[in-house]
């Protein structure tokens, strides 16, 4: 498995969109160059400046590369699953586990192409992940119900 | 007859005998010798002895006189005589006792104004031998200071550590008069304190370590000020502060001094004594001042010294990345990966029993070794990679966007890689070779400071030692 280079994904997930027709070219190269000036991820500029929301964002990488969506905010987690991955983990990935059966662990992530994080949560718990794709705001506000407000 | 005496009197000690002797030939012999005519020829022609004794009689009397005047006379020169002496053997004090008008008594009037002269003479000789006493004390002071400053200069050049050259500040200045006591206190701006950093001959410490707030007391306002504060006898009058001042420190008179660099206030500087009456001389002050001054470079060159340190971001030895440079890499990178949910991978690299190659090979053998092994480990890397020298015989390698599983592969190659450089060719075959140990942690499984990683990188490096002897 090779970690994908600097920057291919951003790029990717702009050019998905405007595929998709979401946002248009110049409103990315607006996008691209504020992360140029004060960095940040792609999806993030884009949901900020309003281009695009963060569902329109999931559904774009849902569709394209076949990873199952899964609204967290109707579904219950057991609270020993989420727990086998350290919060900062979870926090600077923006991922949650959500169901172990056996060997294998259900990650929900906002960005299901970070392979590193991927290979990390193998790693740490030793299962084998499973991706489903959520909204970051939906996954940081489900962090901050299963650890606690206090980080 | 007073002639014959008075040149008589310039030889004193016989002069007893030679009066007796004139007294004999002037009055007895020829007194004799009337007598035995008088006995011999008239006695026998003339019954009438009875007027004849009186006449006898009255001669003899008038021979005692003669007697007694001419005793009266020698006795004042011989007491001068004495008196004399006694002053030539150095008693001072001693005055010639004068009687009488006549020329014994100008004589020793003489005598007594002479004597006077010299004591004049020598009780000025006296002062001036103090006042040489006191001007040698004063040019040895000065010099003893001047060598203090040389040694503190010298030892400033060096590049000696703060603490130590304040420390001998302390001691040189304390040390121009004996065992004052004596302190330097820095001022420290966040707590807006002066920190006693240096002191001695303080009875009690404790109590003079204390800090003292910017602004309180005569110190205190010494460096807001920025004025020299002395207390001595000259002072006008006296304050609480001031009486507070001689109380805590145990002092009776000080002099004040702030330490000032690029027209601020860094500290002061305070020497002090317990003299009940004391005052500071120009001198005393202008000698302090350049102690101050000396002060103030010491501070300078150390920021200067730090300043340059903390631009250094090689490693002089191998060329690498220095542990500061890298340590704030690491915390730039971490911060970087959290933003861009990516990992951050960091690895300690220790040659193994390097200590026992240096007391084998030598210290240059393993400098060299060193080198060696720095280039190999850079080759290894890519373009955003950066290794440093973390320690002695320590490598740290920042592995941005690496997580651990590709931090592992890239610290397996260099160790394999390192296991086939020979570092000195000219060595036994056992020592051509070092092997590395490494310990490899990743942001964010291990933590999310550099703190963090780096604790979790030594922990898994001893790890590594652990397995690899057993």
């Amino acid at each position: 498995m090779i970690a994908p280079p600097r920057r291919m994904v951003s790029k990717q997930l702009g050019e998905l969109l405007i595929e998709r027709k979401i946002i248009k070219e110049s409103e990315l190269q607006k996008a691209l160059q504020i992360q140029k000036e004060k960095g940040g991820l792609i999806g993030n500029i884009l949901v900020l400046l309003g281009f695009a929301t963060e569902e329109q964002i999931a559904q774009a990488l849902t569709t394209q590369y076949g990873f199952p969506y899964l609204p967290l905010k109707n579904y219950d987690i057991d609270a020993e699953t989420v727990k086998l991955i350290p919060r900062n983990v979870s926090e600077q990935y923006a991922l949650i586990g959500i169901d172990k059966v056996g060997n294998s662990l259900t990650v929900a992530m906002a960005n299901p192409l970070n392979l590193h994080a991927i290979e990390d949560i193998e790693l740490i718990t030793n299962c084998k992940v499973q991706t489903f794709v959520s909204t970051q705001s939906d996954i940081k506000e489900t962090i901050k119900k299963y650890y606690g407000s206090n980080p | 007859m007073t002639e014959i005496l008075k040149q008589l009197s310039l030889v004193p000690k016989p002069l007893r005998y030679k009066l007796m002797l004139a007294f004999s030939l002037m009055s007895i012999i020829p007194l004799l010798i009337c007598g035995y005519f008088a006995v011999n020829f008239i006695f026998p022609k003339y019954p009438e002895i009875g007027s004849i004794s009186l006449i006898i009689f009255i001669t003899l009397i008038i021979t005692i006189l003669g007697l007694q005047l001419a005793k009266g006379m020698i006795e004042p020169i011989a007491q001068m005589a004495l008196d004399a002496k006694r002053i030539a053997g150095g008693d001072l004090e001693h005055s010639v006792k004068v009687t009488g008008e006549d020329e014994i008594g100008d004589l020793g009037k003489s005598l007594n104004a002479m004597t006077q002269t010299i004591k004049n003479n020598i009780s000025e000789l006296r002062s001036y031998g103090e006042k040489t006493k006191d001007i040698n004390i004063d040019i040895n002071k000065k010099v003893m200071a001047l060598s203090g400053l040389l040694q503190i200069g010298s030892l400033i050049s060096t590049g000696a550590e703060l603490q130590l050259i304040m420390d001998m500040l302390v001691d040189k200045i304390a040390h121009i008069e004996d065992s004052n006591p004596t302190v330097i206190m820095i001022l420290d701006s966040d707590t807006n304190t002066l920190d006693p950093v240096a002191l001695a001959n303080f009875k009690s410490e404790d109590v003079v370590r204390r800090p003292v707030l910017l602004g309180h007391g005569p110190l205190g306002r010494a460096a807001v000020d920025i004025t020299d504060v002395i207390i001595d006898k000259n002072l006008e009058e006296t304050s609480p502060d001031i009486e507070k001042l001689r109380e805590t420190y145990e002092i009776k008179n000080c002099i004040i001094m702030p330490i000032i660099l690029h027209e601020k206030c860094k500290g002061i500087l305070m020497t002090g004594n317990k003299k009940e009456v004391y005052t500071y001389t120009t001198d005393d002050k202008e000698l302090l001042r350049v102690f101050v001054k000396q002060v103030a470079i010491a501070l300078e060159n150390d920021t200067l010294i730090k300043k340059a340190e903390e631009l250094e971001v090689v490693d002089e030895l191998t060329g690498l990345y220095n542990d500061k440079f890298i340590k704030d890499r690491l915390e730039e990178e971490i911060k970087r990966s959290i933003i861009y949910q990516r990992p951050c991978s960091f690895v300690l690299l220790k040659i193994a029993d390097f200590e026992s190659y240096c007391s084998r090979r030598g210290r240059m053998a393993g400098e060299a070794a060193l080198k060696k092994i720095a280039k190999a480990v850079s080759e290894n890397l890519t373009p955003v990679d950066r290794a440093a020298r973390f320690a002695d015989n320590e490598f740290a390698i920042v592995l941005p966007e690496r997580n651990k599983r590709e931090a592992d592969n890239i610290s397996k190659e260099i160790k394999k890689k390192l296991a086939g450089v020979i570092v000195d060719p000219k060595a036994e075959a056992k020592l051509q070779t070092l092997e590395a140990r490494t310990g490899i942690s990743e942001n964010p499984i291990d933590g999310a400071s550099a703190v963090e990683l780096i604790s979790k990188a030594r922990q898994r490096l001893a790890e590594d030692a652990k397995a690899t002897k057993a």
